[in-house]
């Protein structure tokens, strides 16, 4: 069923809002689906139709509370809707029993979202309520407004001035103002152009793409459908990483049914603007997420970055003018486009608009999918939004950025955080990760953690960023084992610096990131490590010594039986201990003693 | 069409003159390199279809022991071997259990008995051969007309046999005209393909920041004792593949594993046995 005129649209959004009546939406990102929303979902399906209830099921994507999963949510009988959490099917039909068909709400599972205050949905607004799989969906909840205001009321000028006003900046990480990507794109000449969306996200603990393309498919769609009207492209690409299979099935529906819809291919919505649009997947490699690479793995190559300038607006993929935006930054574009520039502008700080979507995960008490305004505080995303650290422990630092970020100690935790804010503190805003660290996490080992990710993920290419990140790695691996001298740190500081100044892309650029902003804040850990050969939260198995604690010890043997290397001494009428010359530090004891009597310390 | 590559390993004069001169009549493409130089470097570089091998080259070890080291090669395991004897040393050549060693043939053999075995495991000629082009040809419909192609045919092709089989990508190679060493080029660089098959059941644990804050390399560990193995390898029984990955999207189930797409949130190093009996149970 093509829609062939902007009128047509506004008639079947008419006529879908009315069909609405009582619904059921279960969260169905990859978080959902591995804690058993799939069976959930089918289960209300069934019965729903078994009773012959007037009631619509859908999948909708995530709902932002990974901890609380699988979540469903009720609206019935024009009330209020209500949030379920931990629903396995036993709780489904308890609520299917209770409240969809009895109409009270079934208090024992309510979702009680902590911090719902601190967050607000812009780029995720759809992900809780449209059904991923469907276009009428999204469409009903205002999908495809802006796409037709563009195409009927604007020119590439126009939207680039909007965009101006609107202020939003690609949240890929490095936060280059969007409107003047579109604005170098458009002003270039050329046969053929092409704009990119890049799902490559490789920061390993950050998945907002992934939630936005598993949840919103559409938006990004016509995200980069206004994106290529600006710059002229009638040819787009979606870069997306292989690991989220479910992602990629979702957008290749999604590209499908926009095609049927007339909202992709030729002669778009009457307006003459023609656009096709493909998934590319991506294979593996972090580099990948550099733009320049990102081209080179599109055209089928080695993801090999290459210098730049030239600009890929300038000379992109297949040597023509390619502009390359973030899933989140084309999921903004629809809003501000529906809602007015002036709207998105008044959220954020002063330099920094919108809102940010961060995947707040590591030690925090509720993890998963946050998105607050920017300006928002550390403290606040923290402490609000995620619910402060669990377990009795006390935060030590945020990291943002991932391998290409730093660390955050808590003396800044009330910082507003946006692009120059994070960029000041020696991190960056990155794709989105934030990962919250107790006392229990050693700085040193982080930023080996991180170094050892680059390593791997060095392409090898330019000499600063394989020999670099080898050499730093190697440093960090001789001061957590405790066989580095203060030289040692010296040498390491100076590499980072080296590969920071001369590696080709942002991979090496950013790579030291890690190394440099811990030493920054937590140099002395790392002259603990060096000077008294202790690590203060026993993470770094190289400097721990094993102590068996006496008065827990019931002297069962447990320890000597295990030992690999005969270094648990003792009988039970004396008494065991550790031998720490012949300890490995390998902490098998520590599993096998049922009493806790084995220490690390 | 590329004809196909026979590589005659023999320090044999006589025998590898006349077996040269007539399988290439028979459209066989031959080389052949005595044992003065260095064997399994030139199997490396000539990529040949088929290896002829003598048991006994300089010393009696030597034939044994290009054997073992192309059996345990990713890349070279699929070429198949016939190894040659002279009859004095047939009881050793027959000793040999290696899997790549297809046929095993007394030089006193007729040159039609030594082409019908070369016809019969020179996968170019054979029913599988033509079944692998039959399935890359119908996979690279799909992507025709499209420029940069070449990544997502990989992934189409490692989708259907789970891994990227030599003998599939010298298929490829020809169908798009692209020369073998561009395709490995690409392989070897991204972290997805494989280039030998998993196991049955293939385990990944996340490495993620999430997971490693958890105890996610504790984890990994646990495995790799658990099954005997390192990382992206599979099991000896060929039941489970390991590897470790960056990130499975779920951190607040930390530490996560994800066997065949189920997902395991919060394993705990005890819990990883009783995971693993499951699968073993089939």
């Amino acid at each position: 069923m093509k829609i062939n005129t902007r009128q047509e649209l506004d008639s079947l959004r008419e006529k879908i809002r009315k069909e609405v009546g009582g619904w059921v939406r279960v969260g169905m990102a990859t978080c959902g689906m591995a804690a058993g929303a799939e069976a959930v979902y089918k289960l209300l399906c069934a019965e729903v139709k078994k009773r012959n209830l007037d009631i619509k099921v859908s999948r909708c994507g995530c709902l932002g509370a990974c901890y609380a999963e699988p979540l469903i949510e009720v609206g019935v009988n024009n009330q209020p809707p209500v949030k379920y959490q931990h629903v396995d099917e036993k709780v489904a039909l308890e609520i299917l029993e209770k409240h969809i068909i009895g109409h009270s709400v079934a208090e024992a599972h309510m979702f009680k979202p902590e911090g719902e205050k601190t967050q607000l949905r812009l780029v995720l607004r759809n992900c809780s309520v449209v059904d991923p799989e469907s276009i009428e969906d999204y469409i009903a909840h205002d999908g495809y407004v802006g796409l037709a205001k563009v195409l009927a009321e604007y020119n590439p000028g126009k939207v680039v001035d909007e965009m101006k006003v609107a202020g939003l900046r690609g949240r890929g990480g490095a936060g280059f103002p969007t409107w003047m990507k579109w604005n170098f794109g458009r002003s270039i000449q050329a046969d053929q152009k092409y704009i990119i969306c890049n799902g490559d996200e490789g920061d390993p603990g950050a998945y907002m793409d992934r939630g936005v393309l598993e949840g919103d498919p559409y938006s990004v769609l016509e995200g980069l459908a206004i994106g290529a009207f600006t710059i002229g492209a009638s040819k787009g690409f979606l870069y997306i990483r292989a690991e989220y299979p479910l992602a990629v099935e979702r957008v290749q529906k999604a590209i499908d049914t926009a095609y049927k819809y007339g909202l992709l291919g030729q002669n778009i919505l009457g307006s003459g603007f023609n656009l096709d649009l493909e998934i590319r997947l991506g294979a593996g490699a972090f580099v990948c997420g550099e733009e320049t690479a990102l081209i080179a793995s599109i055209e089928g190559k080695r993801g090999y970055p290459s210098p730049r300038p030239p600009y890929p607006t300038v000379k992109g993929l297949w040597g023509k003018p390619t502009v390359i935006n973030n899933v989140e930054t084309l999921a903004a574009v629809p809003a501000i486009f529906t809602k007015g520039a002036e709207w998105f502008a008044a959220i954020g700080s002063a330099t920094s608009k919108g809102t940010k979507v961060f995947a707040l995960t590591g030690k925090v008490k509720n993890s998963g999918l946050v998105e607050v305004p920017m300006g928002t505080t550390l403290r606040q995303i923290v402490f609000e939004a995620g619910g402060g650290v669990g377990g009795g422990k006390k935060i030590k630092a945020v990291q943002t950025g991932g391998p290409s970020g730093g660390v955050i100690p808590i003396d800044y935790l009330d910082t507003p955080v946006d692009y120059e804010t994070l960029g000041k503190l020696g991190s960056i805003m990155g794709s989105g990760g934030m990962i919250v660290m107790d006392e229990d996490d050693c700085m040193v080992d982080i930023a080996k953690f991180y170094m050892a990710f680059c390593v791997e993920e060095s392409c090898g290419k330019c000499a600063p960023c394989r020999i670099g990140t080898y050499q730093m790695l190697h440093y960090l691996e001789k001061i957590t084992s405790g066989e580095a001298t203060m030289k040692d740190v010296e040498k390491l500081e100076e590499i980072a610096r080296a590969t920071q100044k001369a590696s080709l892309c942002g991979l090496g650029q950013t790579a030291p990131n890690p190394v440099i902003s811990t030493l920054r804040y937590f140099r002395d850990e790392y002259i603990e490590h060096v000077q008294n050969k202790k690590c203060r939260s026993g993470k770094c198995k190289g400097l721990a010594s094993y102590v068996v604690s006496q008065e827990r010890c019931k002297r069962c043997g447990a320890c000597v039986r295990i030992c690999p290397v005969g270094a648990a001494l003792g009988d039970a009428k004396s008494g065991y201990s550790i031998d720490p010359v012949k300890c490995i530090k390998c902490g098998q004891c520590i599993t096998a003693c049922k009493f806790n009597a084995v220490e690390k310390r | 069409m590329i004809k196909s590559k026979v590589l005659i390993i023999d320090d044999d004069k006589g025998f590898v003159e006349s077996t040269s001169e007539f399988l290439t009549k028979n459209g066989y493409d031959v080389v052949a390199v005595d044992h003065t130089t260095n064997e399994l470097n030139h199997v490396e570089r000539e990529a040949p279809d088929l290896v002829i091998l003598d048991v006994v080259l300089a010393t009696r070890a030597e034939g044994a022991e290009l054997v073992r080291c192309m059996c345990n090669d990713a890349v070279l395991r699929d070429t198949p071997i016939i190894l040659t004897a002279t009859p004095e040393y047939m009881p050793l050549a027959e000793k040999s259990s290696h899997t790549c060693i297809k046929a095993v043939m007394e030089k006193t053999a007729n040159f039609q008995q030594i082409l019908q075995t070369v016809r019969t495991y020179i996968s170019r000629t054979g029913e599988k051969h033509r079944a692998i082009v039959e399935e890359v040809t119908k996979l690279v419909k799909l992507w025709e007309g499209k420029s940069g192609s070449l990544i997502m045919i990989l992934h189409e092709l490692q989708n259907h046999y789970g891994y990227v089989p030599r003998d599939v990508a010298f298929v490829l190679s020809e169908i798009l005209d692209v020369p073998m060493a561009q395709i490995y080029e690409v392989i070897t660089f991204y972290n997805f393909f494989k280039l030998t098959p998993p196991g049955k059941n293939i385990i990944s644990v996340c490495l993620g920041t999430a997971c490693y804050l958890k105890g996610a390399p504790q984890l990994i560990e646990e495995f790799k004792k658990e099954l005997g193995v390192s990382e992206n390898e599979s099991t000896k029984d060929g039941l489970f593949y390991l590897q470790v990955v960056r990130c499975l999207g779920c951190c607040g189930l930390s530490p996560v594993a994800m066997i065949n797409g189920k997902v395991y949130g919060k394993v705990t190093r005890a819990e990883v046995k009783t995971i693993l009996d499951t699968y073993r149970k089939g």
